[in-house]
Formats: structure tokens, C-alpha cells, sequence
């Protein structure tokens, strides 16, 4: 016996001018179910399941014609657009889904835990502080001050052109003590969160130090925020 | 009896409907009763069939749904709507005005009896 696909080629090639999949199936299937019926009529006049077959496809006509006339009542031109515009909201959908998450705190790793853990407390910080820069949104997380004097502060990054990598923000950020000296600052790492990084920094204090005003420094301009008010 | 497929064409769809004004039918059947109906003069290819059918769907004349058959086969079946019924009106009553244009030319009644 035949294989299913080579029996109902008559009908796959009859669908070929069928542009999107979901109507092709629909009409390939119709077809199919025809088909069917078409080959058990000639089985029960005699004919075995070979000769029925090809029976079926000559009294079907020719699928090349079959194509051709579904092709002018579905046009591909609109099938295209159709698929194109489906594509493009599928993965706006996709994206906004990955950036909602990522907006989130699912990927705040524990980089800034293990930083502070011997810390007497953290600081979460409001949400609200920050500035934003050249397309970029800054912020402060959390902050916590460990017993040998070192201000661990992780920075949220995120902004408008959130493809591009704010790496390049983040190493620019300047930290300055309440007296507007410069405090020595180390970057520890950042989490993977995908559009909203939030970058941890080891800075050198004395008390005095406090608050940390830190900084961001592009061309002329610079926007601050203070941090252990 | 053999027809010039010129002379088919566009009718078929009004056979079409016609088989449907009845009552709701699939594919198959349809191609048979064409044929049955008309001592197989209208023996029509699925490959015409089927692109009639899923255009009148488009324009609205029939719709389809799937029915599954006591065997278990799943069959897709055609019924006229509203719009399909207005549009068999039109089309018949075209057909009868160009048959009626066709039998004058073809056989003319004489003179005195057109008054």
C-alpha cells in the first residue's frame, strides 16, 4: 500500500497555490477526505487500491490547474503581507513578554548578596532615584556598607535604547564623596538581566564619605544622585 | 452530450447553489448529483469544484463546517446563506432573460405573431 503522502500528492500539489499553511491544510484535507471516497467507490466496482488511486487523480483533473485557481482566490500577495504582519506581531509579542520579565527582578542574581553578605544591613533604595543620561536611566538598587569600610552599590541601567549595551554607561559613572572628592571605586560584576543590567560597585568610604554622590559624566554635562543620606 | 466548456463556464456556480438551496451538502455529493441530474452531462473535475466552492465561500454565498460521518470521516460541508440565496435569485433570473434572448435569435417567431 501506499504511503500517505505519495497517496495524496494529487492533493498536495493542488494545494501549492494556497499561500498560508492554515487555509492550505484546511483545503488539502478537504481534498483528502474527497479523495478517499473517490477510491473506495472504484475499490467496491472492482479495482484494487492501485488502480483505484490512479483512477481518483485522472477523474480529479490536473492539480497544476487545481493550484493555479486557488492561487487567484487566495492571492499571495495578501497571504505575504498576512504572514509578515502575523511574524512581526508574534515576536513584538515575544519581545515585550522577554522585556516585561526582564523589567522585573526574575534575573537579580545574588552577585550583590554575596558582595554584602557581611554587611549589618542593606539599604534598599526608592525606585525613584536616579537620573537619566544620554538615553539611559540610572538608578541605585540597594546598598549595603560591610564592616571594613567598603559601600557595595549595585546600579540598575536601563533606558530607552534598550538595544544597545549600557556597559559602556555603566564604566563612565563616577563616585564622589559628600566633601566632592573622588572615592576609588571597583566594578564588581552585573547580572544577565537582558535590557535592564544592574551593575554592582565596591567604593572605599570612611563614614565621612557618606553620602556617595555618584555621578555621570558625558561632554559638558553631568547628572547626579545621592546615595546614604 | 458534450458542451462547449465556454458555455459552462459561470454556471456552474449557479448549479452549485441550486444543489445547496436544498440542503447542506459536501463535495462529493454535489459532484454526483450534478452528474446524476443531468444523465452525466455535467460531470465536473473536483479540481473545478473546489476553487468554486472556496471562492463562493470568500464572496460569502456558502459557508462551510466539518461534520464527522458514522464511518469517522470527517467531511466538510457547504451551505448557501442568505447572500448565496439573493445572488441564485439574480443569477437565475439572468439565465432565464439570456436563454429567452438565445431561443429568439436562434428561433425566431414570425413576424405577424410579434404584432
Amino acid at each position: 500500500m501506499k504511503s500517505k503522502a505519495s497517496r495524496f500528492s494529487w492533493c498536495e500539489k493542488a494545494c501549492r497555490g494556497i499561500v498560508l499553511p492554515s487555509e492550505r491544510r484546511k483545503a488539502q484535507k478537504e481534498l483528502e477526505g474527497h479523495m478517499e471516497d473517490k477510491i473506495d467507490d472504484f475499490m467496491t466496482m472492482g479495482m484494487d487500491f492501485g488502480q483505484a488511486l490512479t483512477a481518483a487523480e485522472r477523474a480529479m483533473g490536473d492539480p497544476v490547474q487545481t493550484a493555479e485557481m486557488f492561487s487567484r482566490i487566495y492571492p499571495r500577495f495578501a497571504s505575504w503581507v498576512f504572514i509578515f504582519a502575523r511574524s512581526l506581531f508574534m515576536s513584538t509579542a515575544v519581545f515585550f513578554f522577554v522585556y516585561f520579565f526582564s523589567l522585573g527582578y526574575f534575573d537579580r542574581n545574588d552577585l550583590f548578596s554575596s558582595l554584602a553578605e557581611n554587611a549589618a544591613e542593606v539599604i534598599e533604595i526608592d525606585g525613584h532615584n536616579g537620573f537619566e543620561r544620554a538615553g539611559y536611566r540610572f538608578s541605585a538598587e540597594r546598598a549595603a556598607v560591610t564592616d571594613d569600610g567598603t559601600l557595595i552599590l549595585e546600579i540598575k541601567v536601563s533606558g530607552p535604547i534598550w538595544f544597545a549595551s549600557p556597559d559602556g554607561a555603566a564604566e563612565m559613572l563616577k563616585f564622589r564623596s559628600a566633601g566632592g572628592q573622588k572615592l576609588e571605586s571597583r566594578f564588581e560584576g552585573k547580572t544577565r538581566s537582558l535590557f535592564c543590567p544592574r551593575y554592582c560597585f565596591a567604593i572605599d568610604i570612611k563614614e565621612e564619605s557618606l553620602p556617595v554622590e555618584i555621578s555621570y559624566d558625558f561632554g559638558q554635562a553631568s547628572e547626579s544622585f545621592k546615595v546614604g543620606e | 452530450m458534450n458542451i462547449d466548456k465556454s458555455l459552462l463556464s459561470g454556471s456552474y456556480g449557479m448549479m452549485i447553489l441550486s444543489l445547496l438551496k436544498e440542503r447542506e451538502k459536501y463535495g462529493y455529493q454535489m459532484i454526483n448529483e450534478l452528474a446524476l441530474r443531468s444523465d452525466d452531462t455535467f460531470k465536473m473535475k473536483e479540481g473545478t469544484l473546489y476553487p468554486i466552492l472556496h471562492s463562493m465561500e470568500k464572496q460569502g454565498y456558502v459557508e462551510s463546517f466539518e461534520k464527522k460521518t458514522d464511518g469517522g470521516r470527517v467531511r466538510r460541508y457547504y451551505r448557501i446563506t442568505k447572500k448565496g440565496l439573493k445572488a441564485l435569485e439574480e443569477k437565475k433570473a439572468m439565465w432565464k432573460e439570456y436563454l429567452s434572448k438565445v431561443n429568439a435569435v436562434m428561433e425566431p417567431k414570425p413576424l405577424e405573431s410579434r404584432g
